[in-house]
């Protein structure tokens, strides 16, 4: 079930309803009806991906009860060995076994050894690189005794499936999530009024801007070898507001739903485009991600602590499992490895923390160095996002190529609804740069009239402007 | 909870009521819209008493042309519209009755696996019913027709549209593409495929590849043909080249598809062109152009077994 979709537009008041009304402010009903509530939205794509959601809860609820009971060393090992082999093992079978297959062949191949390999016919079960991560981040945690395991079945399961960050994200901890479906949750206001501007601009963001950028970008990657160079800048120009755009604005849907069931989510986005340098670029895109790996790999296996060399080694393995993770294909790994490139100078040279607050804090326009400093991430960032979207290594080269060699020509013509909202949508994310979300406002500080308008102004846009339905681009991932 | 239920109840009310006015002026560019399917729905009343009216989609209004059906005497009307599947069938001849005096000796209905599909009665992308000379409200239409899922689609294009003429107010515009109603109803177009034509259009048929056959289809179809049946018109089907439009369905889903035509075919005659066109006489994917429109043209006025503007199809359940 699609956020931007019929259905869910049926779906959500339903269970609101049910969630807050039928459910006599008992706390376990809540929760059994958060969990039905989840399998059907996630059953919606395919009934038969809900048996991989129980067994992978069932594992980890499993794993975290042993490790209550266990004090033992060799025992805890085990049991925290058991959790991860199961989730990575589906991960890896579901998404990598193709890939792995190939590229054995390919390898083969290329020495002259002839080697007969057999593709599965497998189907990715959508979000499943999300909870696996959700669920072995809880057993993690708990091997750690960073939190103390639960005994609540429907509150685990709920947990690992809650349905509005189920299959996109945001990745959440257990320390965050989890304790919250214990807590008694009192209908707040300001909190669902928050949670429905949230929802109202993830959809403007996703129906209008990325939906309407994927067609023009579908175009242009799929003919590149027929269009000039500036209509290949301006092609993956919009496939970064458009990834952007559609990535933030499910997690904008999902945590503004959250609230509405009286749950806080973390932030997965930070107006990542208004970044300074690679660094900061990735402490404000898919924060949920980038933390994720930070904690559980970047960390255990040294960080920035350690020689230059282990340094290096370091940054170079989350990229490239950070690239993997994005998808089983090497141009996800190109992607990590040029992201790795970009942020080794600023962690070599100790400036990777340099720009931790918010751009031109309370100055409308940023000065000169900050604008250099902007554009010149963002077009790193720009570069890159050509592997991430090509379907291959070779696709990715040759665009890169038409792009460059014939950059100062006369594009082909841009949809003006584009050329219209884009900068409409860059002044007022830099204007909103401070808060939460673009719609997060003072309700003091604005009437009710003038709110109203301004909601019934972007749903207008959204209906009105909308780019056709398209599925969430991290769905696939 | 209560204020917040309260403001979410007015939020959307409003929201509605307004739309639905503003929805209520989509259609008053109907006498200057240039459209060519709302010209050619528009006209109808200009060609009463037919020998022979064609229905069907874009591959009707690409393929079938008056023109040559002239030559031999024959009056004819090309009533495709984009889209169409056996609602709009059923809603455009509901409209052509209206409007004409003398019903036409015979009606010939489109057959194409891309009409049972689920790009077919697209009311949304077309939404023809708002510019019939009695037009019919989006919401009597999923009373009647069904797909409720379709509902939030239409009274979006309405919505945008009254919009559109409310602000643009575009009446400047007058009387584009009567070309239409010269060549009554035939869209002109000599343009001849070619490897990018051949591309561009592809992604519109992705999701063929999912659709099941709704047989209930069937039933729709022939129930309509039996009324036209009983009023005294000749109902023929008849199906037309479409160059690679097959390869975008799945085997289990033309399988489907041929038993329906043969079902039909018990009942009603079919008209099969079994002539392979060379691709020169595309346009597009799946369209002919104006020399394989000729052709096709041609080929159905040789089917009939008397020309001059007495021709007749001799039996019905036969296949041409």
């Amino acid at each position: 079930m699609l956020f931007n979709s019929i259905e869910f537009a049926v779906f959500l008041p339903i269970v609101f309803v049910l969630y807050w009304f039928l459910s006599g402010n008992n706390l376990k009903a809540r929760n059994i009806i958060l969990l039905v509530s989840s399998y059907i939205f996630y059953g919606w794509w395919d009934w038969r991906f809900l048996s991989l959601i129980v067994f992978s809860s069932l594992v980890d609820y499993l794993v975290g009860l042993g490790l209550s009971k266990s004090d033992a060393r060799i025992t805890r090992k085990i049991l925290l060995l058991t959790s991860i082999i199961v989730n990575i093992g589906l991960l890896g079978f579901f998404k990598y076994f193709n890939f792995f297959i190939d590229s054995f062949t390919n390898a083969f191949t290329l020495f002259g050894f002839e080697f007969n390999s057999q593709r599965l016919n497998i189907i990715l079960p959508v979000g499943i690189s999300f909870y696996t991560f959700q669920t072995l981040s809880y057993s993690i945690d708990v091997y750690k005794r960073k939190i103390s395991p639960t005994k609540d079945i429907v509150a685990f399961f709920a947990f690992v499936s809650f349905f509005p960050q189920l299959v996109a994200g945001p990745i959440e901890r257990a320390a965050n999530l989890l304790p919250q479906f214990y807590t008694k949750r009192i209908f707040d206001n300001r909190k669902a009024v928050d949670g429905m501007r949230q929802i109202l601009w993830g959809l403007f963001k996703k129906v209008v801007i990325a939906d309407n950028c994927a067609n023009f970008v579908n175009d242009v990657f799929a003919n590149h070898s027929i269009y000039n160079g500036s209509t290949l800048f301006i092609g993956v120009i919009f496939f970064a507001f458009q990834i952007y755009c559609d990535f933030s604005g499910y997690s904008d849907i999902a945590i503004g739903t959250s609230r509405l069931f009286g749950f806080n989510l973390m932030r997965n986005f930070a107006f990542p485009y208004f970044s300074r340098d690679i660094a900061e670029f990735w402490r404000r895109w898919h924060i949920s991600l980038s933390t994720w790996f930070r904690d559980y790999i970047y960390i255990p296996i040294g960080g920035s602590k350690g020689s230059a060399w282990q340094k290096v080694r370091n940054v170079f393995v989350i990229f490239i499992i950070s690239g993997l993770w994005h998808g089983a294909n090497w141009t996800f790994v190109v992607w990590g490895l040029l992201n790795a490139l970009y942020f080794l100078p600023l962690m070599l040279s100790s400036r990777n923390r340099e720009n931790l607050d918010t751009i031109a804090k309370n100055r409308i326009f940023p000065n000169f160095k900050e604008s250099i400093q902007v554009l010149s991430t963002f077009s790193i960032t720009v570069l890159a996002w050509v592997f991430f979207r090509a379907k291959s290594i070779k696709e990715a080269l040759s665009y890169i190529y038409i792009m460059f060699s014939s950059l100062f020509t006369i594009p082909k013509s841009i949809p003006l609804i584009l050329s219209l909202l884009i900068p409409f949508f860059i002044i007022v994310e830099w204007l909103q740069r401070d808060k939460q979300h673009v719609l997060e406002f003072d309700v003091l500080k604005i009437s009710k009239i003038s709110r109203w308008l301004i909601y019934y102004s972007l749903i207008f846009i959204i209906f009105s402007f909308g780019g056709g339905q398209q599925e969430f681009i991290y769905f696939q991932f | 909870m209560k204020k917040f239920l309260i403001n979410v109840f007015f939020f959307f009310s409003l929201l509605f009521l307004v739309s639905k006015l503003i929805g209520s002026f989509d259609n008053i560019d109907h006498l200057y819209n240039s459209n060519h399917n709302i010209r050619r729905i528009r006209s109808i009343e200009l060609f009463d008493d037919l020998d022979i009216l064609f229905i069907g989609n874009s591959y009707t209004y690409a393929g079938i042309n008056p023109e040559i059906f002239d030559k031999y005497g024959l009056k004819t009307y090309n009533l495709g519209i984009a889209t169409a599947g056996p609602d709009f069938y059923d809603l455009i001849l509901n409209d052509y009755f209206k409007r004409t005096r003398t019903k036409p000796q015979r009606i010939m209905i489109l057959l194409s696996p891309v009409i049972f599909s689920n790009l077919a009665d697209d009311w949304a992308a077309y939404p023809m019913h708002r510019y019939l000379k009695y037009p019919v409200s989006n919401e009597n239409i999923i009373l009647k027709y069904g797909k409720p899922g379709k509902y939030p689609g239409m009274l979006t294009k309405s919505l945008k549209k009254g919009f559109t003429n409310l602000i643009l107010k575009n009446k400047n515009k007058m009387l584009q593409n009567f070309d239409i109603i010269d060549r009554k109803g035939f869209s002109f177009d000599d343009t001849v495929i070619t490897d990018d034509l051949r591309k561009k259009n592809r992604h519109l048929y992705s999701s063929c590849k999912s659709d099941l056959l709704d047989m209930k289809d069937l039933d729709k179809l022939l129930a309509l043909a039996n009324l036209l049946k009983h009023q005294g018109i000749e109902v023929v089907f008849y199906e037309l080249p479409a160059n690679e439009l097959n390869t975008f369905f799945t085997s289990d889903y033309l399988e489907s598809y041929k038993k329906l035509v043969n079902s039909i075919n018990n009942q009603f005659a079919v008209f099969r062109s079994n002539i392979e066109l060379e691709q020169k006489y595309y346009r597009d994917l799946d369209h002919l152009n104006v020399f394989g429109a000729e052709i096709i043209s041609e080929n159905i006025i040789s089917k009939l077994k008397i020309v001059g503007g007495e021709g007749t199809f001799e039996t019905k359940q036969q296949t041409y």
